[in-house]
């Protein structure tokens, strides 16, 4: 009964912690205008801690720590 | 064959069965031949109705999970051990294929649970390094850090789900594998009478 009560708090936390990243993240986008072309402009640097990637016109998330050293991919990375 | 000699052999062909299982048994055709004798039968007729106490021994013992083999057998067991070690390329493989089907068998069904816990890892690695770093990606492109932000927080609640669901899978596979392994194992606990 407890496990199925923890359980169920935990579906219901990772559920609103996704809500609310989407909320923040399109938020983000918001602040860029919406405009992908300017967010692109705007991520040139792309340091170790950045994980949201812009490479040749394509986005991916994940982690780069060198070259085809990847923590993560979710995207085109290439 | 009167009553008796009938029930003494039948006890003399289940002597592999528990003594539990075989005085059931031997009770059981008692009293179904006390029946038929109740009815006017003579003992020789109710025998023969029942039938060869051999065979119904052996019916019996292949319910009881014995099965019966004709092992060949040369009658030199030196020459027996030889030829199952020249037989060795032939049931060697044979053997070798079940193992490795058994295993592979294992493997597809736990890649499940696998493939979501590293992923849950992955998930929660990148977004503790994204919320962590997003600070400072806001110092030179604000809506960027937002949206690393944003996405570490909803990586979170992604890698938290995954966690959950690799759990659950696990426990199911878990059951999965114990019940699997225990009827692999019955495979080669049969009782093996040689005919």
């Amino acid at each position: 009964m407890k496990i199925k009560n923890i359980k169920r708090k935990c579906i219901i936390l990772s559920l609103i912690l996704i809500l609310t990243g989407v909320l923040i993240s399109i938020a983000g986008f918001g602040v860029a205008g919406f405009d992908y072309n300017r967010l692109k402009k705007e991520a040139t640097h792309d340091p170790w801690y950045q994980t949201i990637h812009i490479n040749s016109d394509t986005p991916w998330y994940g982690v780069k720590f060198g070259n085809n050293i990847h923590l993560m991919n979710i995207g085109n990375a290439d | 064959m009167n009553k008796a000699e009938f029930l003494n052999e039948l006890s003399f062909c289940l002597q592999n069965m528990n003594n539990s299982e075989k005085n059931k048994f031997i009770i059981f055709y008692d009293e179904m031949l006390s029946d038929y004798v109740e009815n006017g039968m003579t003992e020789e007729d109710a025998v023969d109705k029942i039938g060869d106490p051999k065979k119904i021994a052996e019916e019996l013992l292949a319910d009881y999970g014995s099965v019966k083999i004709n092992l060949p057998f040369t009658g030199i067991r030196g020459l027996n051990y030889i030829l199952t070690i020249i037989g060795f390329p032939l049931w060697g493989s044979v053997l070798l294929a079940f193992v490795l089907m058994v295993f592979s068998v294992y493997v597809i069904i736990w890649c499940v649970p696998f493939t979501t816990g590293a992923l849950s890892i992955g998930f929660f690695t990148t977004s503790i390094i994204g919320i962590v770093g997003s600070p400072f990606v806001m110092l030179k492109n604000a809506s960027m850090g937002i949206m690393q932000l944003g996405t570490g927080i909803a990586s979170i609640g992604i890698s938290l789900l995954l966690g959950l669901a690799t759990l659950g899978l696990s426990k199911r596979l878990i059951i999965i594998t114990k019940n699997l392994n225990a009827k692999l194992a019955a495979l080669f606990k049969k009782k093996v009478i040689v005919g």
